[in-house]
């Protein structure tokens, strides 16, 4: 069994001219990125063509990157701020299309309890200040660790860690009945 | 500090309410193998101008810089002012400190690489708040001094064609520069506020040849030969401004 090469191997690999790297690059993040997106941005059009725009940024910046340094951060921080320039550019919030098009939310559409607890999450999402809601939907929805999302965002680590312990709690104080039904306690979901 | 600014997971209360969210996707073939498509076809049309954007940041700092640097020797060396031995060396330091300053300050944020986090928009507003204080004390100087002939002239008969002389002089140097900053720069249409300030530099790098250039002193001249290289630079970040929006 072989052990599929690692983001900073295939950059590495594409530094030295593999375009086959490239494309392995693109197979393994253009659907996150992709989905990352379309939280933010109902128009797939728009999220297909940030998702092209990461990709051509990252060949051009490709001299950029650091050896030995973490390439998915790296890459998270260009769509991010794609992302930004074009809400930016028209003058609006990101919007939090959470669980539209999340594939592992399919099949629950019809679940009107956890619907209306959706709903409520998007709502009391757009009403976190954007540095909070940013941390949160890259440590949560995105599944980063709090370092790479340290990272993407400027930040240090632990001031990143106060924010998104503070949208939590404004989270959680929100939704609070829906979490108190949702039950325990205890941290300690393994980070991909 | 409290128990969730220790652990590195999603609060688990919160977590179980949501599944789904942050799951690993399902493979999507037909979206990757289309924007594979597309992407391969806009890395191929990408010109030779592309060599010299996708060289490293420290790099195009470094030549940006070094541009600036070009312009001020070339001024120096060939048309330097003609009252240059009388300026002033302190007055002269200040005022090229107060062109200079923001100059590179433009230059840092207009080519720095999408893979850094975002400059916030209040530090944006203080670097252009700073720029243009900066401009705006460099005008409201007193003249550093009235005693080269050199410094007394585009009066009177020759006011326009000494003010248009002046215009088109930096308006060359400021031409020259967006050309080369253009090159240097891996902004497309759509990220208006890194390429206006590029454009900004640009302007800059005009107003600090005419520094260097003109000896005339006179606040007409200085209005109607040298601010009005703004002009232009001001319609093109309007234009790019217009580009993005419409």
């Amino acid at each position: 069994m072989t052990t599929p090469a690692t983001d900073e191997s295939l950059m590495a690999l594409y530094l030295q001219g593999d375009r086959a790297a490239f494309d392995a690059l693109f197979a393994r993040y253009a659907p996150k990125l992709r989905t990352m997106l379309a939280r933010r941005i109902s128009r797939r059009d728009d999220v297909a063509d940030i998702v092209q725009q990461t990709f051509l940024q990252v060949h051009r910046a490709r001299k950029d990157f650091k050896v030995g340094a973490k390439l998915r951060p790296w890459l998270y921080t260009i769509a991010m701020n794609l992302a930004r320039q074009y809400f930016r550019r028209r003058g609006r919030r990101p919007e939090t299309g959470l669980g539209e098009h999340e594939p592992a939310e399919r099949g629950r559409e019809g679940d009107p309890e956890r619907r209306a607890v959706a709903a409520e999450l998007r709502a009391v999402l757009a009403e976190l200040p954007p540095p909070q809601r940013e941390v949160i939907e890259l440590h949560w929805f995105e599944g980063l660790p709090f370092k790479e999302v340290a990272v993407i965002v400027g930040a240090s680590e632990s001031a990143v860690k106060v924010r998104a312990h503070r949208g939590y709690e404004k989270l959680r104080g929100r939704l609070a009945g829906a979490v108190t039904g949702a039950g325990g306690a205890g941290y300690g979901r393994k980070r991909r | 500090m409290s128990q969730a600014h220790d652990q590195d997971g999603v609060p688990p209360d919160l977590a179980r309410l949501f599944p789904g969210v942050g799951a690993d996707l399902e493979e999507d073939a037909p979206f990757v193998a289309e924007g594979l498509g597309a992407l391969h076809a806009t890395l191929d049309a990408e010109g030779p101008s592309s060599a010299v954007s996708s060289l490293p940041t420290r790099v195009r700092w470094g030549l940006a810089l070094g541009l600036v640097a070009g312009v001020v020797t070339m001024v120096l060396l060939g048309t330097r002012r003609a009252d240059f031995e009388v300026y002033p060396r302190g007055r002269m330091l200040l005022d090229l400190g107060l062109l200079l300053g923001p100059l590179v300050l433009a230059l840092v944020a207009a080519l720095r690489p999408l893979s850094r986090p975002a400059l916030s928009t209040a530090r944006r507003v203080q670097w252009v708040a700073l720029g243009l204080l900066c401009l705006a004390v460099s005008w409201a100087l007193p003249a550093a001094h009235a005693l080269h002939p050199a410094s007394q002239a585009g009066v009177g008969p020759v006011f326009w064609a000494q003010a248009g002389s002046c215009f088109v002089f930096g308006l060359s140097f400021a031409a020259f520069a967006a050309l080369a900053l253009g090159l240097l720069s891996r902004n497309g249409p759509t990220r208006w506020f890194p390429s206006a300030l590029g454009v900004w530099a640009a302007g800059l790098t005009g107003l600090v040849a005419l520094y260097l250039h003109c000896p005339i002193t006179e606040l007409g001249h200085l209005c109607a030969g040298h601010s009005t290289v703004a002009v232009p630079v001001l319609a093109l970040v309007l234009l790019l401004r217009g580009r993005v929006d419409g």
